[in-house]
This record gives structure tokens, C-alpha cells and sequence, in this order.
């Protein structure tokens, strides 16, 4: 038995992929089942991919543009949440200041903003940009704020007994003990640029992945609606798997293992 | 047996929790040698704690005078000259041992590292040569505490602060870590502050202990401790050691007993 047992992280693998394949299948059956027709409102997967592979030019161009806006405004929104971040942290009167705000902001209707921006910025990438950095802006905000207060107080004290300078308090102590916690906001944040971006394309563009949704639902286009969307989601899924990834490059390799957990 | 190296004169602290106003420490007066080994016990909460986090800038006295080496603990943790332990060994979790004992160096810059000691002798010192790319999380509680130790050490500083350094660890590992400790020391030379409540810790460490009681924290009484060093381990088992623990003790608790007589 032993000898046949997998290694955990392996048999947890094949787990996760089983029940993708599971729902693939039952959504298969059940579509074709209770769906049926040429160009069905629920496509079957195996249909799906012939949807994809029919607008594959369709939808390359239109990848394209989203993938700059999501990307642009996800960097831009991280670097300015971080930077938002380290000032509240250095400077709580600020916080207590500008705290409400950033809340207010990110209550703010995407769909009324849009529309604001459109007249302000036209209908370039600018608005859509814009959009995705608000997206990213909260959690990641929020995770940093959080973790640069992570750190140990006597880790702090003994910063202190070295009379170490707050920026290298800064870089040598809070930053890395915030960044488990900037990631978890991270890895909000990048689905929800690109989502955010697709959002912003529907108001006043020529381009895009939001776009070309729109033109399928004026067309009552279902399989480019459907094609749309899972390049969508797929965009969004890579987004977070990228994330993922490099936090495993930046602090995987030295964090202690989670214990195993069943 | 040498000049003073630590003096504090009438220190007294007062914390202001809300509205209410709590006496820490009450009028302490001691003066500690240099090289000298002291042990500060008293029961929990009895603001011992506050001494050594006063001598280390973390704390200021609200009446009264710290002095290192002469001068205030702010001026002598500006020239980076104390080294402070601490309960739990506070390491960066994603840094090697070797780069949570150099640190002190990194912030000190090259400038303030100059005479400082090699991390290689430091590894060696603590015994952990064979572990100085190994991740805190790798290590046990003791190996831990030793990083800490080196840590401590490497700017050369002229006070050792111990607060309750070993108090997680278990007797048996304590009390290895505390003979090594000693030899550190002895191999150091330099002022040690050991915060405790362990009778026998204190004994087994220290040239003096200051016995103090429950808060406001004051000394009620210096205990000499007259074994020979440098200490062993079957010394612990002498009638020498017993009857200064004996003595420390009755000093210790006799606040309490007479409470429970007048009770």
C-alpha cells in the first residue's frame, strides 16, 4: 500500500484536476442534454472550443488591448497602494486623515466613474487604465497597510537598540513582513483589473475584450458572448496564477512549509 | 573588583494606564560593575522587566538617572554599545542564521562595524557552525536563542541585556544554554543584566542578585553570590549552591508571607 501511496502534493494535484474534469463532463452531458441545437444559449465545453477556435482572430485583437490596461493599471495601482501604504504607516496622523477617503473611493459605482472618465480622458486606454488601478488599489492597500504592522515589536525594539534609521527599519523589517500580506492583496487585485478593464472597454471604446462583448450582445452574437468570456476568465485565472508564482519566487523557497492539512 | 559600568540613582516609573497610574519601579538605586554578571529577580509582573528595558532606551525613568558608562542610554545605544536578548529570539524568519547575526552590522553600516566581531568566530562561540545557512523555522528553541545570543554580540557592545532570554525553553535545554552562556561571557568580558525568575538561573549566573518586590519593583535585598568560577555543572549540586538558594528564596518570598500573616 505504502509503496502505491503518492506523495501528498501529487495526489493533491490529481484530486483538483478530477474535479475539473468532473464538472467538465457533467456540464457536458447536461447541455447536451437539456440544450440541445446548432448554436445552443449553454454550449457544451467541446462546442465552446470550436466557439474559440472560430473567433480566434477576433479575439486576439482583442486580448491585446485589455492585457495593457489590466497590466498598466495593476502595476500602477500596486505601486502607488504600497507607497499610500508605508506613508500610513510612517505617518498615522495622515492615516487618520486620508483613512475615510480611500474607503469612500473604493465605494464609488465603477459604473458611474466610467462614464466621468470617458468625458474627461476620451475613450483611450486612459479610462480603462485608471479603472484597473482603482480595482487593484483597495486590497492591496489594505494588505499592506496590514503587514507592514505585522512585525514583531521586539523585532522593532532591537531596530532600536541598533538605532537603526526608520527607512532601514523600513526595507530590512517591515517590508518583508509585509510581503505575505501584499501578495494575498495581489492576488485579489489582478483578476480584478482585468475585470475592471473589460468593465471600463463597455463605456466608450473601440477595443478590447469589454468591447467586443458588447458588439456580441448587440449582435445577439452567443458563441463570440461566450468565447469572450472565457478568455476573460482565463485572463483573470493567468493574473492571479502569475501572482502566485512570484510570490513563490520572493519568499517561497525561505517560508516555513504549512503544516499538512487534511 | 572593577569600575561601575552601570549606575542608576532614585529611578522611579510611573505608567498612566487610562486614568489610573501604576508604579513600576520605585526608587532604585544600584550600581553594576564592569564585567560584572547581575541577575535582577523578583516575581512576574514586578516591573524588573522595566529596569532592563530602561537601561536599554526602551523605557526612561520618570524620575531619576540611568547611566552606562557614564552617559545616558540614549547617548549609548546611539554609539550602538548594548546588545539586548530578548524572551523570544525575534529572528527574521527569512533570514539565515548568518544574516540575522550580521544584522546589526548592516545597520551599523561600515562605519559602526569597525571592531566588530566575525560572524565566523560568533558561529563557532554559539556552537551553531554547522547551521549558519539554516532558516529560524529549521532550528529548535535553543538554537534560536543562540542566534540571538550571537546577534547580541557581533557590534561588540560593552552591556549584554537579558530579559528572561531562556524562559520558553525547557529546564534541561536552559540550563545547557545558561553554562554556555557563562563561558560566552567569560570568553567576552563584558557587563551582563540577567532578568529572571528562576532561582537557580540566578545563583548559577551571577557575581550579585538583586532581589526585588512585587510592584512597584524595588531592591530589598543584594545576595553575593560567592561560588568560584568559572561555574560548573556539578556545582549546582553543592551544599554552596543550595544555601544560596535558600537565601534568595527566603529574600524572594517574604513579601508574601508576611502578606498571608497580616491576612
Amino acid at each position: 500500500m505504502s509503496t502505491l501511496a503518492l506523495s501528498a502534493p501529487v495526489s493533491r494535484r490529481l484530486r483538483a484536476t478530477g474535479t475539473i474534469l468532473a464538472i467538465l463532463l457533467a456540464w457536458e452531458v447536461a447541455a447536451r442534454l437539456f440544450v440541445p441545437g446548432a448554436n445552443p444559449i449553454i454550449p457544451p465545453p467541446t462546442v465552446l472550443v470550436t466557439y474559440l477556435a472560430d473567433h480566434a482572430s477576433i479575439l486576439a485583437l482583442a486580448i491585446r488591448p485589455t492585457l495593457i490596461e489590466a497590466s498598466a493599471g495593476f502595476v500602477i495601482g500596486s505601486l502607488i497602494s504600497v507607497i499610500l501604504a508605508i506613508i500610513f504607516v510612517r505617518w498615522p496622523t495622515i492615516e487618520a486623515a486620508l483613512g475615510n477617503s480611500v474607503v469612500l473611493l473604493h465605494s464609488l459605482p465603477m459604473l458611474a466613474i466610467i462614464p466621468l472618465l470617458v468625458i474627461w480622458f476620451g475613450i483611450g486606454y486612459t479610462p480603462k487604465i485608471i479603472i484597473a488601478a482603482l480595482a487593484t488599489f483597495f486590497p492591496v492597500l489594505n494588505g499592506a497597510v496590514r503587514g507592514l504592522r505585522s512585525a514583531d515589536r521586539s523585532m522593532l525594539e532591537l531596530m532600536h537598540i541598533l538605532d537603526a534609521h526608520w527607512l532601514q527599519t523600513l526595507v530590512k523589517v517591515k517590508i518583508p513582513a509585509s510581503l505575505p500580506y501584499i501578495f494575498a492583496g495581489l492576488k485579489i487585485a489582478a483578476p480584478q483589473a482585468v475585470l475592471g478593464a473589460t468593465v471600463a472597454e463597455w463605456i466608450g471604446s473601440r477595443a478590447g475584450l469589454g468591447s467586443q462583448i458588447l458588439i456580441a450582445l448587440l449582435n445577439y452574437d452567443v458563441p463570440l458572448l461566450w468565447a469572450c468570456m472565457v478568455v476573460c476568465a482565463l485572463m483573470a485565472a493567468a493574473g492571479f496564477c502569475l501572482i502566485v508564482l512570484v510570490e513563490y519566487l520572493v519568499i517561497g523557497r525561505r517560508a516555513e512549509p504549512l503544516p499538512e492539512q487534511d | 573588583m572593577t569600575d561601575t559600568s552601570i549606575r542608576l540613582e532614585g529611578v522611579s516609573k510611573t505608567f498612566g494606564i487610562g486614568t489610573a497610574r501604576v508604579h513600576a519601579v520605585e526608587k532604585v538605586d544600584l550600581s553594576i560593575g564592569r564585567g560584572e554578571f547581575v541577575a535582577l529577580i523578583g516575581p512576574s509582573g514586578c516591573g524588573k522587566s522595566t529596569v532592563l528595558r530602561m537601561l536599554g532606551d526602551l523605557e526612561h525613568p520618570t524620575t531619576g538617572s540611568v547611566t552606562i558608562e557614564g552617559v545616558s542610554p540614549d547617548q549609548v545605544r546611539k554609539k550602538r554599545m548594548i546588545g539586548m536578548v530578548f524572551q523570544e529570539a525575534n529572528l527574521l524568519p527569512w533570514r539565515t542564521v548568518t544574516e540575522n547575526i550580521a544584522l546589526p552590522l548592516e545597520v551599523a553600516g561600515p562605519k559602526g562595524s569597525i571592531g566588530a566581531r566575525k560572524i565566523d568566530d560568533l558561529l563557532e562561540l554559539v556552537g551553531l557552525k554547522d547551521f549558519r545557512d539554516a532558516l529560524p523555522w529549521q532550528l529548535s528553541g535553543g538554537m534560536r536563542q543562540r542566534v540571538a545570543i550571537a546577534r547580541a554580540l557581533v557590534l561588540n557592545p560593552k552591556v549584554l541585556l537579558l530579559d528572561e532570554p531562556f524562559g520558553a525553553l525547557d529546564e534541561i535545554t536552559r540550563n545547557r544554554l545558561n553554562l554556555d552562556l557563562l563561558k560566552i561571557w567569560t570568553e567576552v568580558g563584558i557587563t551582563a543584566v540577567l532578568v529572571t525568575h528562576s532561582i537557580a538561573e540566578a545563583v548559577m549566573m551571577s557575581d550579585r542578585i538583586f532581589v526585588m518586590s512585587p510592584r512597584p519593583a524595588k531592591i530589598t535585598t543584594v545576595i553575593d553570590v560567592d561560588l568560584p568560577r568559572p561555574r560548573t555543572a556539578p556545582m549546582q549540586r553543592s551544599q554552596g549552591f543550595f544555601d544560596l538558594v535558600a537565601r534568595t528564596g527566603e529574600a524572594l518570598y517574604k513579601p508574601f508571607e508576611t502578606l498571608a500573616e497580616s491576612a
